[in-house]
């Protein structure tokens, strides 16, 4: 915590009150993080795969249409 | 001296731009659904289909809202809204990692202002054109001139900003209402519509202006879906920092302002071909007779207003970036949103004509600072930011980058809207040969990717410039 005020303190561009609760979120949000890895849980391996069919079926069928409409 | 309420608003927005914790997050998958759907479902996709009617018919124009839209969300919500969500981060503060502590607020000024005042007065003059048309209804005038209009879109500008100036409780509670009764009203339209037209009728009914070659209009359609989809960047990464995980954050976009937009879209585009006019304001009383369509042209002006009021708070607290805006009152701020908008509806229908090309010209703007994001946060960043530098506004920030610019991310963003215009003119239409392979808006923000990957690599991420090396705090 102190090593973030040193970082932060003066350099945020926001008033004293908000710069103090902008440090306390950083350093519970970074105490999170290195505890357990991250703080929110991130998509599956099976998400991004489902992205990447539906962006690729979708330029596909473009193409499809063009061979039907051209 | 600001009031009360006024300064708990103002204190609120500063608050806005701190990272939220794990307990302070609201959203679920359900809920941020819910707000995705309320987006979307807005008179913009009247507009939309208004737009898409002069190109295409029902059937090509829903393949090319929902193809277009689809590859322009996933872009455009994986780069913004997974960041915000794994960091809480509002969205353009998360942004200094990539244009830099400068850099951001000059992309803030420069595009999105320019693109949400221009949506506020196409919005606004919409709510003219609805209050315009009621007003001929009413009296069996047969024209009202542009005085009225004028008056009647400076009047929803003036409400919009007095609601805003105080506060996002009353948006909140007018949206409750707006967007399940826009919900409504379309499904009374698509009634209507089936019973007069039949499904044959509507299927059948040819676009009111197209182009000689069909395919042609098919990508332009495509390409103002595209354009549809990639102007959600200025907001989303906003709200999707109060879901309580990243699935959360994502999927709800493929549902509202995907699936539910392009059925608002294709509701306006039928309309729009079968009554024969792309202006949504002129379809109401054909479809639904006296009674009906001067109530429904009463509610779709104040969907306007509602839509209005969402985005130009949306905008506004994104303004407290700027060093001028933090600290400034909540009412002058807001009420500096608002004065170039209100300006630009004294030329009501220059801008409400040119909504076509407003739209190409989010697809220049927005697909490439998706790109340019997404390549930054997942590629080379591998979805680690550093908290404590991007709130560091100083030099020794390690996203200070070259002066407090990203420049390869500006010269990126900058060089890609003339690849653009190689492929389309978003203003004329005119397009070359490579548009009908490849649309505009793809090829620019592959090329915006691809160019800020390579040049980056080779300057910035060997000199550890923007903090690439050193990942974490």
């Amino acid at each position: 915590m102190e090593s973030l005020e040193a970082k932060l303190k003066g350099k945020t561009g926001m008033g004293e009150k908000e710069e103090k609760e902008l440090i306390e979120r950083i350093g519970l949000l970074e105490e999170e993080m290195s505890a357990k890895g991250r703080v929110v849980e991130g998509l599956s391996s099976t998400d991004w795969v489902l992205m990447g069919a539906f962006s690729l079926a979708s330029l596909v069928l473009v193409q499809v249409l063009k061979s039907v409409i051209v | 001296m600001a009031s009360k309420g006024e300064s708990t608003v103002n204190r609120e927005a500063i608050f806005g731009l701190l990272p939220v914790t794990p307990k302070e997050r609201e959203f679920t998958f359900y809920d941020f659904a819910n707000v995705n759907v309320g987006l979307a479902i807005a008179t913009w996709c009247f507009l939309i289909g208004g737009t898409m009617a002069f190109f295409v018919n029902l059937t090509d124009g829903l393949l090319a809202a929902l193809l277009g839209n689809t590859v322009a969300v996933i872009i455009m919500a994986a780069a913004t809204t997974l960041p915000s969500c794994k960091y809480g981060l509002e969205q353009y503060t998360a942004l200094r990692s990539v244009f830099g502590t400068l850099g951001t607020k000059v992309v803030f000024l420069v595009v999105v202002l320019i693109v949400e005042f221009l949506w506020a007065a196409i919005l606004a003059v919409m709510f003219g054109k609805a209050m315009q048309n009621v007003y001929v209804g009413l009296t069996g005038s047969t024209e009202a001139g542009q005085v009225l209009l004028i008056g009647f879109a400076v009047l929803a500008i003036l409400v919009s900003w007095f609601v805003v100036w105080k506060g996002p409780a009353t948006i909140r509670s007018l949206n409750k209402i707006i967007a399940p009764g826009l919900a409504i009203m379309m499904g009374i339209m698509i009634y209507l519509m089936v019973r007069e037209f039949g499904a044959g009728g509507l299927l059948a009914a040819p676009p009111l202006d197209p182009h000689p070659n069909r395919w042609w209009n098919f990508m332009i359609a495509f390409e103002l879906n595209l354009g549809a989809g990639f102007s959600w960047w200025p907001i989303m990464g906003g709200l999707a920092r109060l879901t309580k995980n990243e699935r959360a954050a994502f999927w709800p976009n493929m549902i509202g302002i995907n699936l539910a937009a392009v059925v608002g879209t294709m509701v306006g585009l039928a309309a729009a071909i079968t009554i024969g006019t792309s202006d949504p304001t002129q379809w109401m009383i054909p479809l639904g007779g006296a009674i009906f369509g001067i109530l429904a042209l009463v509610f779709v002006a104040f969907a306007n207003v509602t839509s209005i009021m969402s985005l130009a708070y949306a905008t506004c607290l994104a303004m407290k970036q700027v060093k001028a805006f933090l600290l400034m009152d909540w009412g002058k701020l807001t009420a500096v949103f608002f004065l170039p908008a209100a300006a630009i509806v004294f030329f009501p229908n220059t801008v409400y004509e040119g909504f076509g090309s407003f739209l190409a010209v989010c697809a220049t703007f927005f697909g490439p600072l998706s790109g340019i994001y997404f390549v930054d946060y997942f590629l080379l960043r591998k979805q680690r930011l550093s908290l404590r530098n991007i709130y560091d506004l100083s030099p020794q920030s390690g996203y200070y980058f070259w002066g407090g610019i990203n420049w390869v991310a500006v010269v990126a963003f900058v060089t890609s809207i003339w690849v653009y215009y190689l492929f389309l003119d978003p203003i004329t239409f005119e397009s070359s040969d490579m548009f009908l392979h490849f649309t505009a808006s793809l090829p620019s923000t592959a090329y915006a990717m691809l160019a800020y990957y390579v040049v980056m690599k080779a300057v910035a991420v060997p000199k550890n410039v923007g903090f690439y090396l050193t990942q974490g705090r």
